[in-house]
C-alpha cells in the first residue's frame, strides 16, 4: 500500500481522520480551550499561526483539523510506522494522534515547543505505547523490525531539520548513537538499552541525556530549535 | 524524587524510555522544577528531530 494509500484509509465519509461517532462525541466531552491562554501568547517556541490554527481545533473548526492532519499528517504516519514496523498500526496510532488532539487540544503547551514538535512527541509516545502493548500480548523472543519501508521516502518533511538531525546523529560518539536510536526507532526502555548493550542502567540514562543534549545543541546553533 | 534523579532520567525520559511509573514521577518533579522543565523541552525537540528523520528517511 502507498504511503498516500494508507494515510486515505484515515478518511471516514468524506470527513478526514475522524468519524461521526467520533466528532459527535466531542460535544459531551465539552472540549479544554487554548484560545484564552493561547491567543496573544507571544513565545519563540510556537508561532500566532500556530497558536491560531489550534485555538481553531478548540471551537470544533473541522477545516482547521484538517489543514493540520495536512500538513503533519506524513509525519505522524511515518514515525508511528518507523517505532511499529506496521503500517496497519501507524495508521491506528496516526488516527488516534489526531482524535486526541481534537479532543484534547488543551493539550498543546506553546512553552513547551512548537506544533510540529508536540505531534511527533504524540506520535512516538502512542508508537511506544503500541510496541510494548505488543509485546506484552505476545511475549515474543524477536519481534520483526522492518526498516523504514521505501515508499515512504516520497514524504514530504522538514527537510532542513532532518539532515541537521541526520548530521547531528551521525557525530555523536558511537556509544550515545547506537543508545539513543534503540529507545527511539526500537521503543527500548533505558533498562531494555542497558541490557542490550550489557552496560549499567545507570549509564545507559547518561548515554541517551547526552546524546540527545548533542542533537539538541546542533539544532539550536544553527537555529533550528524551535522550528515549525 | 530527587532533583539528580529526574535530572538523570530526562534523556530516557524525552525518548519514552522510561517505565510508565518513572515517567510518572520525572512529569511529577517537572511540575515544580524550571531548570529540569528548560532541559526536558529542549531534549523533547531533538526527539522530535529524530521523528524527522523517520520521516525523511
Ligand atoms: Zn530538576
Amino acid at each position: 500500500m502507498s504511503h498516500r494509500a494508507a494515510l486515505g484509509t484515515l478518511a471516514i465519509g468524506g470527513n478526514p481522520l475522524v468519524s461521526r461517532r467520533v466528532l459527535s462525541s466531542v460535544g459531551e466531552w465539552g472540549g479544554a480551550r487554548v484560545g484564552a491562554r493561547g491567543a496573544g501568547l507571544s513565545t519563540s517556541m510556537a508561532s500566532a499561526e500556530e497558536l491560531r490554527l489550534v485555538a481553531r481545533i478548540a471551537t470544533g473548526d473541522e477545516a482547521a483539523l484538517r489543514q493540520l492532519y495536512a500538513r503533519y499528517g506524513s509525519l505522524v504516519y511515518s514515525i508511528a510506522v518507523r517505532v511499529t514496523g506496521d503500517r496497519c498500526a501507524a495508521e491506528d496510532v496516526a488516527q488516534q494522534v489526531f482524535i486526541r488532539v481534537w479532543e484534547r487540544p488543551a493539550g498543546f503547551d506553546p512553552e513547551r515547543g512548537s506544533l510540529r514538535t508536540w505531534l511527533a512527541t504524540l506520535a512516538h509516545s502512542r508508537a511506544v505505547d503500541h510496541v510494548r502493548r505488543e509485546q506484552a500480548c505476545h511475549r515474543r523472543e524477536q519481534r520483526q523490525l522492518p526498516g523504514a519501508p521505501s515508499d515512504v521516502e516520497e514524504v514530504a518533511t522538514s527537510s532542513a531539520v532532518a539532515e541537521r538531525v541526520g548530521r547531528a546523529v551521525d557525530a555523536l560518539p558511537d556509544d550515545q548513537r547506537v543508545a539513543v536510536l534503540l529507545a527511539y526507532y526500537d521503543a527500548r526502555t533505558y533498562r531494555e538499552v542497558a541490557a542490550e548493550l550489557d552496560i549499567p542502567e545507570g549509564t545507559a540514562k547518561s548515554r541517551l541525556r547526552l546524546g540527545l543534549r548533542r542533537i539538541a545543541r546542533c539544532l539550536e546553533q544553527e537555529g533550528l530549535g524551535a522550528w515549525t | 524524587m530527587t532533583h539528580e534523579e529526574a535530572a538523570g532520567l530526562l534523556g530516557a525520559w524525552a525518548l519514552d524510555a522510561c517505565e510508565d511509573a518513572e515517567a510518572a514521577s520525572v512529569e511529577r518533579h517537572l511540575a515544580s522544577c524550571a531548570d529540569c522543565r528548560v532541559e526536558a523541552a529542549s531534549l523533547t525537540r531533538a526527539a522530535a528531530g529524530l521523528g524527522e528523520l523517520a520521516a525523511g528517511a
